[in-house]
């Protein structure tokens, strides 16, 4: 296989809060190789933005990556010169914040918007050159008549046609990897899958690496072939997806899948996880699911690492060889 | 079984005033037609689930059907009485009977007011303020919320517990009908889990009528014994659960059942409806959905479809089950 296209390893970040430092980020490992889609599912909270906002160095202070590695295309992302950073950043790494009314300025016109990144990167020579692969983007994306809507601003968008021109911009620098992060809320059902499906396209096609951020299990279960799973600033399981969902290796990924109604089975009867995340400024060394662990013996009360778990799988949980089948 | 709650023919117009430089010379505002022709029948006891996308009106029906819109047409008819035209008294009675939970339980909860107050205040509305205390100890207690909590500020709860508070506050006064908008849209999946076995219980415990709006339709199906479907302020589709999910049979419903993703499935593939929600201002001609429909004939931008009953108790809307699109 080739090496991967984004590697990190024991990423830590880090908030100094009032109550004390929380780290948003603990120890995390990830891998996407290029045209592979990862998917990372997570409680609110667990992480799972700040951990990309960290590889893309767009943390914003008082956050602080204390620890790890990051490295992209083989060069280590913590080590590189300023300037450089920030090239490969705008360019080969882009971040689509699926929020697409907030992401867009209201004040600019589609255009301008798509047109301003092809000229800063100079993938486009001139403002003329700019306006035809502006239009070329957004019809790739599935804006109809893209030429013809140009100079229009993002209200006289629909939803949808907001969401696709939000990906447009972000894909107009052509990057390596592109992280979506989804809103809580989901969007429409139909949206949504329409979005995905361009995303899929994008990685088959042009091999565009794919972070999917997102709560819902089900898109990464169709979308991903690997999924990470975060929990409380930590990455609680890893693995091909399918795997994963058949025979999840940590008592947080089996709760939340026992916790998801489905509508291939509408009656399944839900067992929700009791209690709530713990507070991440006052955690101790232990396993950070122990409360809500119908599995917790005293042992867990120790620092608990992310261990081999089968077949290119990870687990954080000591009792994980016993939940294998 | 008896109707609870049923609406015919219900509409709901809003004026969209127009932009300024359209004021200034005299031109009209728009009209913006959030419910069209809705008919909905809720009988005692029952959930139906209200489900399309964004902007189709599902919380403008759910509203409609509380009286907290006056319809601009038709009837809402609420336990055998006529409220549509009901003035304001009359209708206080029979508010403490109709309530409903929101989507965001932060934004619905006064930041200003302990949880105490927040249950205290429906019941002294509508109640001596003696018999408070014990109600809402006992309410406190059926959400999962401790004693201790009674003094806090809803800021101080996370998103799972706000909504236990929305849950209280609603269900305090015993209502027969509830309107539940994407009560669980803005909640952990673990979290949501908890919310929705809560509902269930409370729901089949005191006997609750429940219209349950979402956009999952996975969240739905496992609360609702019937299901609605909208699009552009209509009803395109309407029966029992298992009939609209196994046999869905408007092409919308199809295209929405499809798009949304399953665990142990494989991705369909480019399955998405195509296009977007037309403007609610200006609706296609004939049937709302032609310009998506992969179904859609020469009829379908002419007329409009009636709903169509297609026997036990399912009905869709569509050229299709009427003799066709040509
Ligand atoms: N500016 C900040 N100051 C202090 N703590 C922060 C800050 N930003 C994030 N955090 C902490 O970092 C943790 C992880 O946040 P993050 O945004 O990555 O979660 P998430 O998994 O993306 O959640 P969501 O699904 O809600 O988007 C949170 O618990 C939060 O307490
Ligand atoms: N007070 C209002 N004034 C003007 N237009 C309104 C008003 N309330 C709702 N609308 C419009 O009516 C239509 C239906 O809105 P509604 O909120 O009922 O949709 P919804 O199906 O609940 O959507 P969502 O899933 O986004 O909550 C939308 O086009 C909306 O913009
Ligand atoms: S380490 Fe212990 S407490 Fe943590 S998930 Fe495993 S069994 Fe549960
Ligand atoms: S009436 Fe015509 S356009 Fe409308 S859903 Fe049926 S086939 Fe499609
Ligand atoms: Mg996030
Ligand atoms: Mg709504």
């Amino acid at each position: 296989m080739n090496p991967p296209l984004l590697s990190v390893r024991g990423l830590r970040t880090v908030f100094p809060t009032r109550r004390g430092p929380v780290v948003a980020a603990d120890d995390v490992d990830l891998e996407i190789a290029e045209g592979e889609a990862l998917g990372i599912v997570g409680e609110s909270g667990s992480g799972k933005s700040v951990t990309f906002l960290s590889v893309l160095g767009l943390l914003r202070p008082p956050g602080r990556i204390e620890a790890g590695e990051i490295l992209f295309a083989g060069r280590d992302l913590r080590r590189l010169p300023h300037a450089e950073l920030r090239a490969l950043r705008g360019r080969q790494m882009a971040l689509a914040m699926q929020d697409a009314l907030s992401a867009l300025n209201p004040a600019f016109t589609i255009g301008t918007q798509v047109t301003e990144t092809l000229l800063t990167h100079r993938i486009a020579p001139d403002m003329r050159a700019a306006r035809a692969q502006a239009a070329a983007l957004l019809t790739r994306v599935g804006i109809p008549a893209a030429a013809e809507r140009l100079d229009d601003y993002p209200h006289q968008f629909s939803g949808g046609m907001r969401q696709r021109a939000m990906i447009a911009i972000s894909l107009a620098a052509r990057p390596r990897l592109l992280v979506a992060d989804e809103p809580t809320t989901a969007l429409d059902v139909t949206l949504r899958a329409q979005v995905l499906d361009l995303l899929d396209t994008l990685r088959r096609e042009d091999g565009l690496a794919l972070a999917l951020i997102t709560h819902d299990l089900a898109v990464v279960a169709e979308r991903c072939p690997r999924v990470m799973v975060m929990y409380a600033g930590q990455v609680v399981e890893s693995g091909p997806t399918e795997a994963v969902i058949a025979r999840p290796r940590h008592p947080y990924t089996r709760g939340l899948l026992e916790s998801l109604p489905r509508l291939e089975d509408p009656d399944r009867p839900l067992h929700p996880i009791p209690g709530q995340v713990p507070d991440l400024a006052r955690l101790d060394p232990g396993c950070r699911f122990r409360n809500r662990c119908g599995m917790a013996i005293a042992e867990c009360a120790a620092p608990v690492t992310l261990q081999p778990a089968g077949e290119g799988r990870l687990s954080r949980c000591i009792r994980a060889p016993e939940m294998a089948p | 079984m008896t109707p609870l709650i049923q609406a015919r023919g219900v509409e709901r117009r809003f004026d969209i005033p127009p932009p300024l430089l359209d004021r200034l010379r005299r031109r009209p505002g728009r009209v913006l037609r959030a419910v069209s022709g809705v008919d909905l029948v809720i009988a005692r006891g029952e959930t139906l689930g209200l489900i399309g996308e964004s902007g189709c009106g599902k919380s403008t029906l759910g509203r409609l059907l509380l009286r907290l819109h006056a319809p601009t047409a038709g009837q809402v008819i609420f336990d055998g009485q006529d409220i549509t035209a009901l003035p304001e008294p009359a209708l206080r009675p029979l508010r403490a009977r109709m309530q409903i939970i929101f989507q965001d339980p932060y934004a619905s909860l006064n930041p200003r007011r302990t949880v105490r107050e927040i249950l205290t205040l429906p019941l002294a509305l509508h109640e001596r303020r003696s018999a408070a205390e014990p109600r809402i100890l006992a309410m406190l207690d059926r959400v999962g919320l401790a004693r201790a909590h009674l003094d806090r500020y809803p800021h101080q709860f996370s998103g799972g517990q706000r909504q236990r508070i929305g849950i209280a506050r609603a269900l305090i006064l015993r209502p027969d009908f509830v309107v539940c908008d994407e009560p669980v849209s803005a909640l952990d999946v673990s979290v949501q889990a908890q919310v929705l076995a809560l509902l269930r219980e409370l729901r089949d415990e005191l006997g609750l009528t429940l219209l349950f709006i979402s956009h999952d339709l996975a969240v739905v199906a496992h609360l609702a014994a019937r299901i609605c479907v909208m699009y552009l302020g209509r009803i395109v589709e309407e029966g029992p659960r298992d009939a609209v999910l196994q046999s869905p049979a408007h092409p919308y419903t199809r295209a929405l059942l499809a798009a949304v993703p399953r665990i142990g499935a494989a991705p369909l593939a480019a399955r998405a409806a195509a296009g977007d929600l037309p403007s609610p201002l200006a609706p296609p001609p004939g049937c709302a959905f032609h310009p998506r429909c992969p179904s859609a004939g020469p009829r379908c931008s002419r007329q409009a479809p009636r709903l169509m009953d297609l026997g036990a108790g399912h009905q869709a809307a569509c050229h299709l089950h009427d003799g066709g699109v040509l």
